[in-house]
């Protein structure tokens, strides 16, 4: 392929990569002088190496990243992501048989840190009595139900002059409660929030710049709804401190 | 005093970590194609680049340091999620999608397109040396790999980029759309 047997493609290339000494770079210099199509391949090298800065010279913008603390990387959300599935699941199963909205199963974390799944009531409480509810569906009877439930939880242990703190944390299509253009209950949030102030609402950046980046809408919020970086980290940081977690 | 010298060189290596992230993004995504990935690839990098920060003995060199960390996320990356496949045999989707087009310049996404039909061996290397001006012995170093293995696989790698992108015309419109052309072998 090249005039000077001497200069290998791999030669070239490392001349243009500027990875050649001095003595070398002067032979190929030389020969370039002498032969028109060497000169030309050089060229093409060199045309190659700044096609690829250029490609990658402004690389799309990474997805937001709201803080930059540490956060868990992506394996560690899917296996939260699947263990919670999986409560979810088994929490549904026993939920479905009772009604009653305090026979409900809550998965915490007890003092080895192990997962560990008690009704509710049975459930040992560290002091405050912390819940987080989380909703991750759409359909409407499930919102519907993640308002019930907590308004019944908060009712009841009003009632009893229980101290109780309650989140209902929104991800995925759960996002459609808080979400002021699509929310069927955006009353119903406002009245609650009204009633009781240990009620926290909260959305998942992430599943909103899901929406922003995959079906080009920029939710808007209930005025009521705070957000949260990753809805799995808060259940994950949350279940750490203590917090009673339920699946609606 | 000793401490607060220790805080102030750990505060200044956080600050250098933090101000190579935008660099190992953009390899990572040379590598990927895809902004989350490379995102978190970045992120897991700069954590453990911290955690281990003792490995590091020349300061210099801190670069080619995280470089090759990237690489061990990435090969674990793809450890975690296909067990069984070799990362090289696995074609990397392009990105290139018709709002993209429309964004993008079109060479940029030729390029991109083109690169992204590379082996990754060759792509890693090609990156390295093309984004990053890394030596041949540093590219050896970070992959792991004898520098004439890296010498061939970048002279592979330019030679596939010439078929694909400097033998056919990049302004000829009729082409913008055949990206066939991309794959012919001569």
């Amino acid at each position: 392929m090249c005039a000077d047997r001497n200069i290998s493609d791999e030669h070239l290339n490392a001349f243009v990569d500027g990875q050649l000494d001095k003595d070398e770079k002067s032979r190929i210099l030389g020969a370039i002088n002498n032969d028109g199509e060497l000169s030309r391949r050089a060229c093409e090298l060199r045309r190659l190496r700044e096609l690829v800065q250029h490609a990658y010279d402004a690389p799309p913008p990474p997805p937001q990243r709201l803080t930059n603390a540490v956060r868990a990387p992506l394996w560690r959300q899917a296996i939260a992501a699947g263990l919670l599935l999986m409560l979810g699941a088994a929490v549904g199963w026993v939920g479905h048989a009772q009604q009653q909205p305090l026979n409900l199963n809550a998965m915490y974390l007890d003092e080895e840190k192990a997962f560990q799944t008690a009704n509710l009531i049975q459930a040992p409480v560290r002091g405050e009595r912390k819940i987080l509810l989380h909703i991750s569906s759409s359909e409407p009877d499930k919102l519907e139900r993640a308002l019930d439930t907590a308004e019944q939880l908060l009712a009841t242990y009003h009632s009893q002059n229980q101290p109780v703190e309650l989140e209902l944390v929104a991800n995925a299509g759960g996002l459609d409660l808080l979400r002021a253009d699509v929310s069927p209950f955006a009353d119903r949030v406002q009245a609650l929030q009204r009633q009781y102030d240990n009620l926290t609402f909260l959305a998942c950046q992430t599943a909103m710049d899901r929406l922003r980046r995959e079906r080009h809408i920029t939710p808007d919020l209930l005025p009521e709804a705070l957000i949260t970086p990753n809805a799995l980290d808060e259940i994950l940081n949350r279940l750490q401190q203590g917090w009673m977690y339920i699946s609606v | 005093m000793k401490l607060l010298n220790m805080f102030c060189r750990s505060q200044e290596f956080k600050q250098r970590l933090e101000a190579s992230r935008i660099r190992l993004y953009r390899l990572a995504y040379s590598w990927c194609h895809n902004a989350a990935l490379a995102d978190d690839l970045a992120q897991e990098t700069l954590e453990k680049a911290l955690k281990k920060s003792s490995q590091l003995r020349d300061p210099a060199a801190l670069e080619t340091w995280l470089f090759s960390i990237l690489t061990n996320c990435w090969r674990d990356h793809f450890r975690r999620s296909r067990d069984m496949l070799d990362i090289d045999d696995i074609p990397l989707e392009s990105d290139v999608s018709p709002e993209h087009e429309q964004h993008q310049h079109q060479v940029v996404s030729e390029v991109r397109a083109a690169i992204a039909l590379l082996p990754l061996g060759q792509r890693q290397v090609l990156t390295l040396v093309d984004l990053e001006d890394c030596s041949y012995i540093e590219v050896a170093n970070i992959l792991g790999l004898p520098v004439g293995t890296v010498m061939s696989r970048l002279c592979r790698a330019r030679r596939a980029l010439k078929e694909a992108l400097l033998d056919s015309d990049l302004i000829d419109q009729e082409s913008v759309n055949d990206n066939s052309r991309i794959r012919r072998i001569k």
